[in-house]
C-alpha cells in the first residue's frame, strides 16, 4: 500500500514534559486506522502536530507522493493540501445554518478575491444535498447549527469534512455524547467515507473501535505501545495493564 | 428559506437606500438656496457631517460587528482622509489668494517668490516658510484624492499585516489600534510634522474655484456628496457581507481557529477587511472635514475612535442600519446637548448643565442599552415590531 502520510520520529515537549516521544506512524491511501490510549497519552497533541497547530521539536511529517514536509506549513496550507480535522468537542459555526456550514467548508478556491465573487453552482448544491443525506441532516438543513443536538453537531462536523473533501481526515472522538443507535450510524458513515479517503479516528470507546474493524494503534505516555488488529492489541499484556485493565 | 432571508435583506436594503435619498431630497427642499429656507446652513452642515460619521460607523460595524476585530483606531483613517483633502483645499485657496494679491504689483514675480509667499501664509503659524516635502502634490486635486485612498489604506495595510501575522487578537489588538491612533495624533501635534501641528488645517469650508457659490449652496452640494458616499459604501459593504466572503468573516469572528483547518488563510481575510474599511473611513473623512472647516490632531485622539465603537454598540452591531442608527442618533443628540440648546435643569442646590453632563448621560445610556438589549437600538426596534405584529 502506498503511503499517504508518514510521521517520522516526532517528539515534542511542553515545559519539560515530553508529550510525544520519538513517535513514528504511517497511513496509506483510503485506509482507516484508529488510535486509542488513556487520557494524556498524547492523542490530541498528535493531531495538533499533523495539522500544524503545534510545531514538534524534531522529526518530520511527510505528505503524499511528493513527500512534502508539513512541519513548516501553516494550518490553512496543510488543510489545503488535503488534511481535514474534526475536534474532540464538536466545533461548528453555531450562528450559521447547517447548510451554510457545509457551503463554508466546501472545497473551492480560498483566495479572498475569488471568494468575494463565488456563487453556489447547481453542482455544488447537489453535492451538499448528498452530504446532508449521508449525515442524516437533510430534513433540518436550514436550522441554526447552535440549536441542534450534540450528536447532530458531531455529524455536521463530519459533514463539513466531507464537504471539504480532504485526502485524510483526523477525527477526534466522533462517538462522544452519542446514543448507541447514533454510534452505529457513525460507524457506517465512517466506513463509507474510508472508501474514498483515509481516516484516523481517535476514540476512547473500545466497542466503537471494534466495530470499525481496522488497524488500531495504542498510545501511552507519548509513544506507541502496540499496534495491530483489535484482537491482537487486546491480548497484549502491556495494553491490558495501562489501558484496558482500568 | 435562505432565498427568503436574502429577499428580505434585499428589500430592507432597498428601503434604506430610498430613505436616505428621500431624506437628502427633503433637506434640499427645506434649505435656503434650493427651497423654502426652513433649515439653516449650519444645520445642513451638521446633517452632512452626520452622514459621513454614519459611513465611518458602518465601516466600524463591518470590521467589529462582522469580522470581530474591535479596532479602537479607525478614526485615525478618518482624520488622515481629512488631512489629505485638506492639504489641497488649503494650498489651492492660499495660492489663489497670493496670486490675487500679487496681481497688482509692478514687477513680475518668480515661481520661487510665489512658493515662498504661499509657504509663509500656510506655515507662518508654526514658524516656517518652506513648503514641506509631503505637500509636493498639494496643488493637484487628483493626486490628493488618490492619497485620500492610498494613505489610510497603506497605514491599515502595514499595521494590519504586522498585527494579524503575529496573530494578535482580542483586547491586545484593540490596545494596539488605540496606540496607533494615539501615536499618529501625538506626531501630528508636533509643529514640524509638516501639517501645522496643533493648528491643523483650517478654512477648509472655502472650496477653491467655487468662490462664486455661497456657503449655503456648498453645504447642499456636500450634503449630496455625503449622502451618495453613504449609499455607495452601504452598497459595497452590503455586497461583501451578503457574499460568501461575509460568511467567512463572521466565521472568523465566531471561531477563527476552526476556520484555519478548513484551509482559509484567516490573516489575509482580516487584512482585506481592515484595509477596505480603513479606505472607506478615509473617504468619509475627506467629505466630512470640508464641512467642518477645520481639522486638527485632537480629532484623531483615541476618544474619537472609542466613540465610533460606542455608536455601533448602541445602534446594534452586526446590522449595517444598526450602526447608522447609532451614529446618527448619538452624534445628533451630542451636538444638541453640547451646542447649548438643551435647557439646563436647576436642582436648587445644583444645576445640571448638559454641556458637561451629556457624557455622563451617554455613559448611562450606553450601559443601559448593553444590559437590556443585546442587539442595541435596532434590536429593541425589532422586538417592538415583532410584538406589534
Amino acid at each position: 500500500m502506498k503511503t499517504l502520510l508518514e510521521v517520522d520520529n516526532v517528539s515534542i515537549s511542553f515545559d519539560g514534559f515530553k508529550a510525544i516521544k520519538n513517535l513514528s506512524f504511517s497511513i496509506g491511501y483510503n485506509e482507516l486506522q484508529a488510535i486509542i490510549g488513556p487520557n494524556g497519552a498524547g492523542k490530541t497533541t498528535f493531531m495538533d502536530i499533523i495539522t500544524g497547530q503545534t510545531k514538534p521539536d524534531n522529526g518530520h511529517i511527510l505528505w503524499g507522493e511528493k513527500s512534502i514536509d508539513l512541519i513548516r506549513k501553516t494550518e490553512s496550507e496543510i488543510a489545503l493540501l488535503g488534511i481535514g480535522r474534526k475536534f474532540q468537542k464538536p466545533t461548528v459555526f453555531e450562528n450559521k445554518t447547517i447548510i451554510d456550514n457545509l457551503i463554508l467548508s466546501q472545497k473551492k478556491n480560498r483566495n479572498p478575491f475569488k471568494v468575494l465573487f463565488q456563487k453556489n453552482t447547481n453542482t455544488d448544491l447537489i453535492s451538499i444535498d448528498k452530504i446532508l443525506k449521508d449525515i442524516n441532516l437533510y430534513k433540518i438543513k436550514d436550522r441554526i447549527a447552535g440549536e441542534i443536538s450534540h450528536g447532530q453537531k458531531q455529524w455536521l462536523e463530519i459533514g463539513m469534512l466531507l464537504s471539504q473533501n480532504p485526502k485524510l481526515m483526523l477525527i477526534d472522538e466522533p462517538a462522544a455524547g452519542m446514543t448507541p443507535t447514533e454510534r452505529n450510524q457513525t460507524v457506517s458513515i465512517l466506513k463509507n467515507i474510508s472508501k474514498s479517503s483515509s481516516i484516523i479516528v481517535v476514540e476512547h470507546d473500545m466497542e466503537f473501535v471494534r466495530n470499525l474493524n481496522c488497524r488500531v494503534t495504542v498510545l501511552n505516555e507519548g509513544s506507541i505501545l502496540s499496534s495491530g488488529s483489535i484482537d491482537f492489541i487486546t491480548q497484549n499484556e502491556k495494553v491490558i495493564e495501562v489501558y484496558l485493565g482500568r | 428559506m435562505i432565498t427568503d432571508i436574502n429577499k428580505s435583506v434585499k428589500k430592507h436594503s432597498l428601503i434604506f437606500l430610498i430613505t436616505i435619498f428621500l431624506f437628502t431630497l427633503l433637506i434640499t427642499f427645506l434649505s435656503e438656496p434650493f427651497g423654502i429656507n426652513f433649515i439653516s446652513t449650519s444645520f445642513v452642515k451638521v446633517l452632512g457631517k452626520t452622514l459621513c460619521l454614519c459611513i465611518a460607523a458602518i465601516a466600524m460595524d463591518v470590521v467589529w460587528g462582522y469580522c470581530g476585530i474591535l479596532s479602537l483606531g479607525h478614526f485615525a483613517f478618518f482624520g488622515l482622509g481629512g488631512y489629505m483633502i485638506g492639504m489641497w483645499l488649503m494650498y489651492e485657496r492660499t495660492s489663489i489668494i497670493v496670486l490675487n494679491s500679487l496681481d497688482g504689483s509692478q514687477l513680475p514675480f518668480t515661481e520661487i517668490e510665489l512658493q515662498e509667499a504661499i509657504g509663509n501664509q500656510i506655515f507662518g503659524v508654526v514658524g516656517g516658510t518652506e513648503i514641506p516635502l509631503i505637500w509636493t502634490f498639494a496643488d493637484n486635486l487628483y493626486f490628493q484624492i488618490i492619497f485620500v485612498i492610498l494613505i489610510p489604506g497603506l497605514l491599515a495595510f502595514i499595521f494590519g499585516w504586522l498585527a494579524f501575522r503575529s496573530r494578535v487578537t482580542g483586547v491586545y489588538l484593540s490596545i494596539l489600534t488605540q496606540a496607533m491612533t494615539l501615536a499618529l495624533s501625538l506626531y501630528l501635534f508636533q509643529n514640524d510634522s509638516g501639517l501645522r501641528g496643533n493648528n491643523g488645517l483650517s478654512g477648509l469650508q472655502n472650496i477653491p474655484h467655487l468662490e462664486n457659490l455661497s456657503q449655503s449652496t456648498i453645504s447642499i452640494l456636500f450634503l449630496w456628496l455625503s449622502s451618495i458616499g453613504l449609499i455607495f459604501s452601504f452598497v459595497i459593504f452590503n455586497y461583501i457581507i451578503q457574499s460568501k466572503f461575509g460568511s467567512v468573516i463572521t466565521a472568523i469572528r465566531d471561531n477563527e481557529t476552526r476556520l484555519r483547518f478548513f484551509g482559509y488563510n484567516v490573516e489575509i481575510y482580516k487584512l482585506f477587511i481592515f484595509v477596505i474599511t480603513a479606505i472607506i473611513t478615509g473617504l468619509a473623512g475627506a467629505i466630512y472635514y470640508p464641512q467642518a472647516g477645520i481639522i486638527n490632531p485632537a480629532e484623531i485622539a483615541p476618544i474619537a475612535s472609542i466613540y465610533l465603537a460606542v455608536w455601533v454598540a448602541i445602534g446594534g452591531r452586526g446590522k449595517l442600519y444598526g450602526a447608522i442608527l447609532g451614529a446618527a442618533s448619538v452624534s445628533l443628540l451630542s451636538s444638541w446637548f453640547t451646542g447649548g440648546n438643551a435647557p439646563n435643569i436647576p436642582l436648587g442646590f445644583f444645576t445640571i448643565e448638559w454641556v458637561n453632563w451629556w457624557t455622563v448621560f451617554l455613559g448611562i445610556g450606553f450601559v443601559a442599552i448593553t444590559i437590556f438589549s443585546k442587539g442595541g437600538l435596532i434590536g429593541m426596534l425589532n422586538t417592538l415590531l415583532v410584538k406589534i405584529k
